[in-house]
């Protein structure tokens, strides 16, 4: 047998050499994504439980506490009556955690320097927090919410990027991030959604 | 299957950024970045790990394997060799490695039967040419079979084998030139 037949034999017979299904990519991709990005929802909500659960504990008592101790909102004459309107809107402690948490993400993402010599350390620091944070919420109730998801989902990619700065980062890294917030429209969907949540019930 | 993986399959180039804008973002933990070099490449890392496992589930497991594997490195890949060949090195010796690792469990299970289940089947058994082949391409040692499937049935070059298999290209060629040979005897009632 000539080189040139065996080797038009083996072309012939390749195509058909072990041929695989198709395999089920997306759920390969999921155990790919948890093994490399991180502990599994469930667990990161067992983590991070606590620390969510122990901040509404206060929260809540403190709001009965001033409750209870002071004189009605609406009878104070310096406040707003905007202000007294939400805060009756938001009874939900939950919902209540997630308002403040939109407000301070988009404050935080404000404040991305333009430059990686004007980075404080205060903000991987407090991306940090907020990472973790975003992290618990999406493992909540307030998820279920379709938009508010995919809100929650872009902003931990995104501080799961502003977490790796360092003072060293180069120039290139903060504009990754700015691009990603740019294409995602992050900071004006955080003002959208806190005020969306702030007049319904999720 | 998805749009990037058949896109890829027709060797049509797809849209999005580029490779090592990909790598970079992956790098510093995107997620999305992740999943596009995923939906880029899996199909064909997949395919081959089947070629050298032949069956299904585990090809996936080691599919899975590889990227978890490639990603945890990814920020030590400096762009010498191009990405598709260093993620298809670590796919190959993925791989290899659980096929030694099987292979080990079979012979320790088996000690009787070995030399017939790897005889060149006859005329008579496997009447088709491509069976014959299959077999035959089966029977190879590893390294020759390794060679074989990348050069002749993958398509890449004794370059990329040699920086794939960790070998000269010059050891991949005459691997190639002996593998012909052996698959030539194994044919010769077809000729």
């Amino acid at each position: 047998m000539t080189d040139e037949r065996l080797q038009e034999m083996i072309k012939e017979a390749a195509a058909s050499y072990r041929v695989p299904k198709d395999p089920p990519f997306d759920a390969m991709w999921a155990r790919i994504e948890r093994e490399h990005f991180g502990a599994s929802p469930a667990r990161r909500w067992l983590v991070a439980a606590a620390g969510i659960a122990a901040t509404l504990l206060v929260g809540i008592g403190i709001g009965r506490y001033t409750a209870a101790a002071g004189p009605s909102l609406a009878g104070d004459a310096g406040v707003p009556t905007a202000a007294i309107e939400r805060s009756s809107n938001l009874a939900d402690p939950l919902q209540r955690t997630t308002s403040a948490y939109l407000d301070d993400a988009e404050v935080l993402l404000a404040s991305l320097p333009k430059d990686s010599r004007g980075l404080d350390p205060s903000f991987v620091t407090n991306a940090r927090e907020m990472l973790t944070r975003t992290r618990v919420l999406l493992d909540s109730p307030v998820a279920s919410d379709p938009q508010l998801r995919e809100v929650l989902e872009d902003l931990e990619l995104v501080l799961a990027q502003a977490v790796r700065l360092r003072a060293a980062s180069r120039a290139q890294d903060l504009t990754f991030i700015a691009e990603a917030m740019d294409e995602r429209d992050m900071v004006p969907r955080l003002r959208t959604a806190a005020a969306s949540l702030s007049h319904s019930d999720y | 299957m998805t749009t990037s993986a058949i896109a890829l399959e027709k060797g049509t180039p797809d849209a999005g950024p580029d490779e090592w804008t990909l790598i970079t973002r992956t790098v510093q933990g995107d997620r999305v970045s992740a999943r596009t070099l995923y939906d880029r490449h899996a199909m064909r890392v997949h395919r081959v790990v089947f070629r050298i496992c032949g069956d299904d589930e585990l090809a996936c497991d080691l599919t899975q394997d590889v990227f978890v594997r490639a990603f945890g490195q990814l920020g030590s890949f400096r762009g010498d060799a191009a990405f598709t060949t260093w993620l298809h090195r670590i796919a190959v010796t993925t791989a290899l490695n659980q096929m030694r690792k099987v292979k080990r469990i079979r012979e320790h299970e088996e000690s009787i039967g070995e030399e017939d289940r790897h005889a060149a089947p006859s005329r008579e058994a496997d009447p088709d040419l491509k069976v014959r082949l299959h077999a035959a391409i089966d029977a190879l040692p590893e390294g020759l079979r390794m060679t074989v499937l990348l050069h002749d049935v993958e398509g890449y070059t004794h370059v990329e084998i040699g920086e794939m298999l960790g070998i000269a290209e010059g050891t991949s060629k005459a691997r190639l030139f002996e593998a012909r040979g052996k698959l030539r005897v194994a044919l010769a009632d077809f000729a």
